[in-house]
């Protein structure tokens, strides 16, 4: 039988789930970590380069964690289901290409894909791999808005 | 550390507040600047001061198990960020990767940013998690001017590129990483 890191799938991009940035939430965020004036204020972000209430780009990025999280969460409840070991997952050792292609403003709904492109084993931590994960945010207009491609840590002998 | 010039401005801290406070003062009539023009009145730190190697050391930022937790219950609820149970790599509770990014943002908008010209940022041209950060931590960060190249097709702004580099209380990397950040350049007297 397959272990679980074997069964991670390439190539196919997935939908993680959906995110609406509310203007609360968007100020909410920015007063704790990026509080900016684009970030902050109706009357400010109207008259920035941003032209409206816009979400930072770390709360982009972190909405995207929590949808991810909630995925692996659903993935390995599936996989118990089927009667097949989870996935377990590690840390990340970074990211490259992150792009924050467009502002996303109050009101936006982000939706989320992921698409594995690459795995192998870790040469430095025997029992580990890495995954590398492709992940796009397109706002409800179909525009792109945010990118990245991220490394991740997977178990090899998990199951 | 490559790459790294050693730092000759003299940090001046400001309070985050400071920035935003402006927005009382605005005249309510409709303000004649174009748009992309940042409304701030004079900010200290324009395109044109963010010199090649030029070097910001940015507020420090002590670390709670209580923020740990709080932060991945809302965006990263990995057993890992949410108790001592470790994740095969690491031991014991650590913080989010997002969380430290948050917590880096926070000090370059504290300590460069919100005196500054800035006009947002495209993106990361890549980030690295170094080390785990912990509950007792105390991160310090650096962010150096590694490239500056102002806009060809728009004269009024160009693109500053740093590496933004995190260390802990025991001066090991914790973060690094590569971020173009757009600012106005100094208007004409």
């Amino acid at each position: 039988m397959s272990t679980a890191f074997e069964r991670i799938t390439i190539g196919v991009p997935r939908i993680i789930g959906a995110h609406t940035f509310t203007a609360g939430e968007i100020k909410r965020f920015a007063s704790a970590w990026d509080p900016q004036r684009f970030h902050m204020d109706e009357a400010e972000a109207e008259a920035s380069s941003f032209g409206a209430l816009a979400a930072s780009g770390w709360h982009t990025a972190s909405a995207m964690m929590r949808l991810l999280v909630d995925t692996f969460a659903r993935d390995a409840a599936e996989a118990l289901a089927r009667g097949e070991k989870p996935v377990v997952h590690g840390p990340s050792p970074g990211f490259e290409a992150l792009k924050w292609s467009r502002p996303v403003f109050a009101g936006d709904t982000i939706t989320y894909t992921a698409t594995v492109t690459a795995k192998r084993l870790s040469k430095s931590r025997p029992g580990w791999g890495i995954v590398t994960t492709d992940i796009a945010g397109t706002n409800q207009k179909g525009e792109a808005v945010f990118a990245m491609t991220a490394q991740a840590f997977a178990r090899t002998d998990g199951g | 550390m490559d790459g790294l010039v050693p730092a000759i401005h003299v940090f001046l801290s400001r309070f985050p507040g400071d920035a935003t406070a402006s927005s009382d003062l605005r005249p309510l009539e409709v303000d004649p600047t174009p748009a992309g023009v940042y409304p701030s009145p004079m900010p200290r730190f324009y395109f044109d001061d963010l010199t090649l190697g030029r070097a910001f050391p940015l507020p420090p930022h002590a670390v709670t198990r209580e923020e740990i937790i709080a932060f991945a219950r809302e965006f990263d609820p990995q057993p890992f960020h949410l108790g001592d149970g470790g994740n095969g790599l690491s031991d014991g509770l650590t913080a989010s990767g997002w969380h430290t990014c948050a917590i880096f943002m926070r000090a370059l908008c504290d300590g460069l940013l919100l005196d500054s010209a800035c006009l947002g940022s495209p993106g990361i041209d890549f980030l690295r998690w170094l080390r785990p950060v912990r509950p007792g931590d105390t991160l310090a960060a650096t962010a150096t001017v590694i490239e500056t190249r102002l806009s060809k097709s728009r004269p009024d702004r160009g693109i500053v590129r740093f590496r933004h580099d995190v260390v802990n209380q025991g001066s090991e990397p914790v973060l690094v990483m590569e971020n173009p950040i757009l600012f106005l350049a100094r208007p004409a007297p």
